[in-house]
């Protein structure tokens, strides 16, 4: 028995790069395999295409302000990805803007793609307004005019000669706010955009930032939430599901080692614990004798 | 002189505005809301303004290090050439997709910074291994937690034994919504204490004085 | 296996960054100088081309004398802004960060006050008691464990007797919260790392398609 002990008291202290390689081929080795998972929709994403089918209906322009750079990029450009197709299949007119200076080249890289697969007139169909800095006054700046923080568009039109902006003079006058974004850019929005003019928000973030928004949810402050990669999976089997996209895609894709590095992960958690209280009852004995 | 320009002229500007600042948002009327508005959209060339300063400090602290040689300056070579390289592409070719600066962004920026990132599984997981023990009844409810919504995030878990996803859910939707609530009141409290003692002077550390 | 040039770069750098779990190394050293310093570049074009020129240098320069002409302003809190490195008047620069913590200070109060407090705790007392068993046990927990949460960041009473029991219990909630946080974390960097062997895998060798 106190083998047993001693052996998992050694497991415990395992050298850090031993658990470096579980991690490294628990996500590579699903990767490799043809396996693929299906997440199917939780009432949180219905709700967030619930909530986009709302604004599409309602005809007038969506606003999607993308607040993630490099660091984020695997977990949420999926997410936007998703958006945008969702967005540009329905023929609605988006409004895109960052307020996160790391988003403003993968930004104009995305809707590059998305005006060659639609067939998309710039400023007609979409526009891209750029960058603006100092977040949270600009978010709540533009409740009242958009034209005061954004003078002209990421290629230097002033923003009252771009068709799609005729009659969007303030946020009250688009549909919603739909938000990807990692960090707290949410929670701003909430504080700084929806407490003081009430429109509708819909959130696509990172995972880590998730469980901080579920009180928005709740309170009817958030109209729907896209928690990270999980969600970004969900939603493509959804879209696909409604014959948005062909295929599912790289957040799909990483369902399978995502689960079996979770899983690993466990089983490391419970290693660690093991140890843990083999050490506590070997002290015990110690101490007994 | 000095003393009032110094300090007694910026407590008062910050006590007036800050109450003015606090005060228009429940006033729609014009006369309030067009100053208001002005400021705030100050705020974003003063920005922009504040980080060319703070690149500029950085610029000079390699530049430091450099002529004078100090340890590991060769890295600051790495990082002052690369920084002058950005600007130019930036500035000569402009920023657009498809240019050189998009290209160095996409090939060059995004690798290193996604990877940086993503080193992050390994240490969480190497820390989970080490630290994320049931020592005590909190540490215990907080392992258990977490088990299950880890469960409850993998598919086949999901299909296999939906309790377990139902479970997790449950803990998501409601006693984390009490707990981040919890969290978000008494943030959300503190912070209005902070700004009504700074506005009031009553706290006035944050303009560089002590008393 | 690519042949596209930039996506060898692309890879190279990403293996230097992992060559750091092996241990700190000048090649990651190098990788990460390169990285502080094409950052930086980006920032400032960003900056510039987004904000500095549109948002200043351009109205300024058009309507500079009218409808615009409040945006001097801005040019002379810059001023005050740069006194900081100019030892004889620095105390100057005070007054430019008194304007700054003006408006993040003044908005904050009515802000954090509605989005923060008021609505947070109006959507915990209008919670229904209507509804299937889970739902309602579900608000019953939510209500509960907001008010016992709340009890533990309650410094004014010591946590003795009733309050001392909810408090506990606080702390229980808390750690649930931290628990569903700690998960999400978890599936978060799991996230990064994948995208970046996708990259590698897909990108670069062309492995797997």
């Amino acid at each position: 028995m106190s083998r047993i002990a001693m052996a998992l008291t050694r497991l415990s202290n395992l050298d850090r790069r031993w658990i470096f390689l579980v991690i490294l081929l628990a996500v590579a080795l699903p990767l490799l395999t043809p396996v693929e998972f299906r997440a199917s929709p939780s009432d949180e994403t219905l709700r967030f295409d619930d909530a986009l089918q709302k604004a599409i209906d309602s005809g007038k322009p969506i606003m999607v302000d993308v607040d993630f750079g490099p660091q984020t990029m695997a977990e949420l450009e999926p997410v936007l990805l998703a958006v945008m197709h969702r967005i540009f299949t329905s023929k609605t007119k988006a409004i895109f803007f960052t307020l996160s200076p790391d988003a403003t080249a993968p930004t104009r890289r995305y809707l590059a793609r998305m005006e060659k697969q639609y067939n998309l007139n710039y400023g007609e169909d979409y526009v891209f307004l750029g960058y603006a800095s100092s977040f949270a006054y600009t978010m709540y700046g533009m409740g009242t005019s958009i034209e005061t923080y954004f003078h002209s568009d990421d290629r230097g039109t002033p923003i009252r000669r771009i068709p799609i902006m005729a009659n969007v003079e303030s946020i009250k006058d688009v549909s919603a706010v739909v938000n990807i974004a990692s960090n707290a850019f949410p929670k701003f929005w909430i504080q700084y955009g929806v407490a003081a003019f009430g429109f509708d928000l819909l959130v696509g973030c990172t995972a880590v930032n998730a469980t901080d928004l579920y009180p928005y949810l709740q309170t009817g402050q958030l109209k729907g939430l896209l928690a990270g990669g999980r969600a970004g999976a969900e939603y493509e089997t959804l879209l696909v599901e409604k014959g948005v996209i062909e295929k599912t895609g790289d957040a799909t894709r990483g369902l399978a080692p995502q689960s079996l590095a979770l899983l690993s992960l466990l089983a490391l958690i419970a290693v660690g614990n093991a140890g843990y209280f083999a050490r506590k009852r070997l002290d015990k004995g110690v101490g007994a004798r | 002189m000095k003393e009032r320009l110094g300090y007694r002229v910026p407590f008062v500007l910050l006590l007036i505005l800050g109450i003015f600042m606090a005060a228009q948002y429940y006033i729609p009327h014009p006369m309030v809301q067009k100053p208001a508005q002005m400021m705030i959209q100050w705020k974003q060339p003063l920005n922009a303004f504040i980080i060319f300063l703070a690149l500029f400090g950085l610029a000079a602290m390699h530049v430091r290090k450099v002529i004078r040689k100090q340890r590991r300056w060769g890295y600051s070579v790495i990082t002052l050439t690369s920084m002058a390289l950005m600007i130019f592409v930036g500035m000569v070719w402009g920023t657009r997709h498809g240019t050189i600066f998009s290209d160095l962004f996409k090939h060059v920026i995004t690798p290193i910074e996604a990877t940086m990132f993503s080193l992050l599984a390994f240490f969480v997981a190497s820390a989970a291994f080490r630290a994320f023990r049931a020592r005590t009844v909190g540490a215990t409810v907080l392992l258990l937690s977490a088990v299950v919504v880890i469960l409850g995030l993998i598919p086949v878990v999901e299909d296999l034994c939906p309790p377990i996803a139902r479970a997790s859910d449950f803990l998501l939707k409601y006693p984390n919504t009490a707990a981040k609530r919890a969290i978000m009141i008494g943030v959300a409290l503190g912070a209005i204490s902070v700004a009504m003692k700074t506005i009031l002077g009553i706290d006035k550390t944050i303009l560089g004085r002590d008393r | 296996m690519s042949t596209d040039p930039y996506i060898w770069v692309a890879a190279i750098l990403t293996l230097g960054v992992f060559s750091f779990l092996l241990r700190d190394n000048p090649f990651f050293c190098a990788v990460e100088h390169l990285l502080v310093g094409l950052s930086t570049g980006y920032m400032f074009c960003t900056y510039w081309h987004n904000v500095f020129v549109p948002e200043l240098v351009t109205p300024l320069w058009e309507h500079g004398a009218g409808s615009e002409a409040h945006l001097w302003a801005v040019v002379g809190i810059c001023f005050l802004w740069a006194c900081k490195y100019v030892e004889s008047v620095k105390d100057l620069s005070r007054l430019a960060l008194a304007f700054w913590l003006s408006i993040d200070l003044g908005l904050a109060i009515p802000t954090e006050m509605e989005a923060g407090v008021i609505a947070q705790v109006v959507g915990t007392m209008g919670v229904s008691f209507n509804g299937p068993v889970e739902e309602i046990f579900g608000n019953v927990v939510l209500v509960g464990g907001t008010l016992a949460a709340l009890t533990y960041f309650f410094f004014s009473k010591a946590h003795k007797g009733v309050v001392g029991a909810t408090a506990k219990v606080g702390t229980w909630v808390l750690m649930i919260g931290f628990g569903a946080s700690f998960s999400y974390i978890l599936l978060s960097r799991i996230a990064l790392l994948i995208g970046r062997l996708l990259f590698l895998l897909r990108d670069w060798l062309g492995v797997i398609h």
